[in-house]
């Protein structure tokens, strides 16, 4: 045998084991005995530093700020910008204006009233776009007798529209917001309940007076809240809200949430009142969140079948997620303090007043 | 001795490693690429992410633009009281409301018609205290007398002692249903209505709710109250109805 042929028959014979080797390997990479090279591990997820941040505080003003996207303050930004009109600037519309979607339907076309235009008026004050609006307020009996006084009002404005001048943009309102309220009053027992359920931008210093608003500069909404008070205190709030210019904390720029608060006042036996149903999430400008988990909004969830949950428990507490991962060291659970939401200022319903809008008093001016 | 061509004995080496190479490809072993920095360029001012959203200037300038409805509605309430006892102070009314509304102004064919009849009694009770500036405040039962239908032109006369019309003497109206007057009363609605003389208004009590809403300007001449609201708003015309 020649040299070279014994050199190749080791080298075949090797190269025909490992060959072998090889294709058994692959044979085998499904049975998980092969180790698999995954490359660099993965970059450690980043967390932000809260505690800076007086979480309380942050959690009761998003309360506070999502119950402050409602329809009162559109409507009484849309009547201010309305004083200022000028005859025909912007044109008066029984029912929907022309190009609108109102137009082709005929609950639209054939209720409420609107302005349509693209005019400014000799004071420099410009309207472009559209605004449609619906209202109804009924009242009856006295509030001195047992079965007293009681009322409701409803409203619906809906438009792409805006008014302003030069130096700035005074209203605008683009979407749907809707609002209703309902005052039962009898001596001295009161109860009162309003709902407001909001999809749109709103801008404008009619809208958001910048020295007073809670949300100056304005927001983008779909939010949906529902407030009972007098002698109950219940709240809910869904939805998400994006602020344009105010921050919650300094770093906060949007809300999203879903919960139910039952207040101490006119609660039942089975009604937590030492934490909320639901959860809230803050979203800072790096687009990172901060939720926290409460009780279940539902009972149909699967998780209240289980009282050992931490989630069930009526504690006063929730489960903190950054960035959608769970906290078991730092902030964890969270035992926060937002009774403050039951003074604020924002849950006072609409004087009922505002919802009557008589186009006959700008129409004489 | 035998000798090895080295070249030969390379090239068959080679041959096998791209053979190897070759059983190999099918496996994946090489190193997950790591994922790319971030794009510092997406980046807004102050080193802060995009949040998303930017108000950009208005720029447009309307010039003298000034858009105009392509139709307009001419509403109008006309009305009457007639006051009682003779020279007050007032414990009854009895009175008319015609309500037309004219499309672009030809009031040859108004759009709607309705005609109403109306009773009142004097209202003296706190309801009527909360109207600040009224004289007198009535509720008032409105009774829907004509509800659109053939009206007759200017001038017409009837053909009998009936009230008909020759046919060619009257127009086609519709009714409250497509009035476009905001908050018209329906037949039989019992109304709050007070009359300021200060003011020369007659005031309208929105629905219980305690809120007075100049309705309409007026003038009181001895014992009858002539009242009135005419204004004309854009208008959209709706489509005809297939026959």
């Amino acid at each position: 045998m020649s040299a070279r042929l014994h050199i190749m028959s080791i080298l075949f014979g090797g190269i025909a084991v490992a060959g072998l080797a090889s294709c058994k390997s692959d044979e085998d990479k499904d049975d998980g005995n092969r180790e698999v090279d995954l490359g660099d591990p993965a970059a450690e997820l980043v967390l932000p530093d809260y505690s800076e941040v007086d979480i309380d505080a942050a959690f009761t003003e998003a309360i506070e700020t999502v119950v402050s996207a409602r329809g009162d303050r559109v409507w009484a930004g849309h009547e201010r910008a309305l004083a200022r009109r000028f005859d025909g600037c912007p044109d008066i519309y029984v029912g929907a204006p022309e190009g609108s979607p109102l137009d082709d339907d005929d609950s639209g076309r054939l209720n409420g009233m609107s302005w349509s235009d693209f005019c400014t008026t000799p004071g420099g004050l410009y309207f472009r776009g559209f605004q449609h609006w619906s209202q109804n307020a009924s009242a009856s009996g006295d509030p001195t007798t047992a079965s007293g006084r009681s009322a409701s009002a409803s409203r619906s404005l809906t438009g792409n529209g805006v008014a302003g001048d030069t130096s700035d943009v005074r209203f605008e309102w683009t979407g749907m917001v809707t609002d209703a309220v309902t005052t039962i009053i009898a001596g001295d027992y009161v109860r009162y309940t309003w709902s407001t359920e909001t999809v749109g931008t709103a801008t404008g210093t009619d809208i958001f007076e910048p020295a007073a608003s809670l949300t100056p500069g304005g927001w983008r909404a779909d939010t949906y809240v529902s407030v009972e008070g007098g002698d109950v205190e219940r709240i809910t709030a869904r939805g998400d809200l994006y602020m344009f210019e105010k921050r919650i904390a300094d770093r906060f720029d949007s809300v999203s949430m879903n919960i139910e608060f039952i207040g101490e006042l006119g609660a039942g036996p089975d009604d937590c009142t030492l934490e909320p149903r639901g959860w809230i999430g803050l979203r800072d400008e790096n687009a990172w969140w901060l939720d926290i988990v409460f009780q279940p909004v539902g009972d149909d969830d699967g998780t209240s079948e289980n009282n050992e949950d931490d989630y069930t428990a009526c504690d006063g507490c929730g489960t903190a997620y950054v960035r959608g991962v769970e906290q078991t060291i730092e902030l964890g659970e969270l035992c926060i303090d937002m009774t403050g939401v039951w003074g604020s200022d924002e849950l006072a319903p609409a004087d009922p007043e505002s919802y009557v809008f008589n186009a006959r008093d700008f129409l004489d001016d | 001795m035998t000798s090895i061509s080295k070249n030969s004995l390379c090239s068959d080496v080679l041959a096998i490693a791209v053979l190897g190479v070759g059983c190999a490809a099918g496996d994946d072993s090489g190193k997950a690429s790591s994922l790319p920095a971030l794009d510092t360029a997406l980046a807004g001012g102050g080193g802060r992410l995009d949040s998303g959203y930017e108000f950009s200037p208005d720029t447009f300038d309307p010039g003298e633009l000034d858009q105009v409805p392509n139709n307009t509605l001419l509403i109008q309430h006309v009305g009457s009281w007639s006051l009682s006892p003779l020279g007050g102070p007032y414990r009854a009314v009895v009175g008319d409301l015609t309500v037309e509304e004219f499309i672009d102004g030809d009031d040859d064919l108004p759009w709607c018609w309705v005609v109403y009849a109306m009773t009142g009694e004097v209202v003296e009770d706190a309801r009527a205290e909360s109207c600040a500036t009224c004289d007198f405040v009535f509720e008032i039962q409105y009774y829907v007398n004509v509800d659109g239908g053939f009206r007759p032109e200017d001038g017409a006369e009837p053909i009998d002692t009936g009230g008909n019309y020759d046919e060619d003497d009257v127009v086609e109206t519709n009714g409250i249903d497509d009035c476009m007057s905001p908050e018209l009363p329906r037949d039989g609605d019992r109304l709050l209505m007070g009359w300021s003389e200060d003011e020369e208004t007659l005031y309208f009590e929105y629905y219980g709710s305690g809120i007075w809403l100049p309705w309409y300007s007026g003038e009181l001449d001895f014992d009858r109250l002539d009242f009135s609201w005419v204004d004309e708003f854009g208008f959209v015309v709706p489509p005809e109805e297939d026959e």
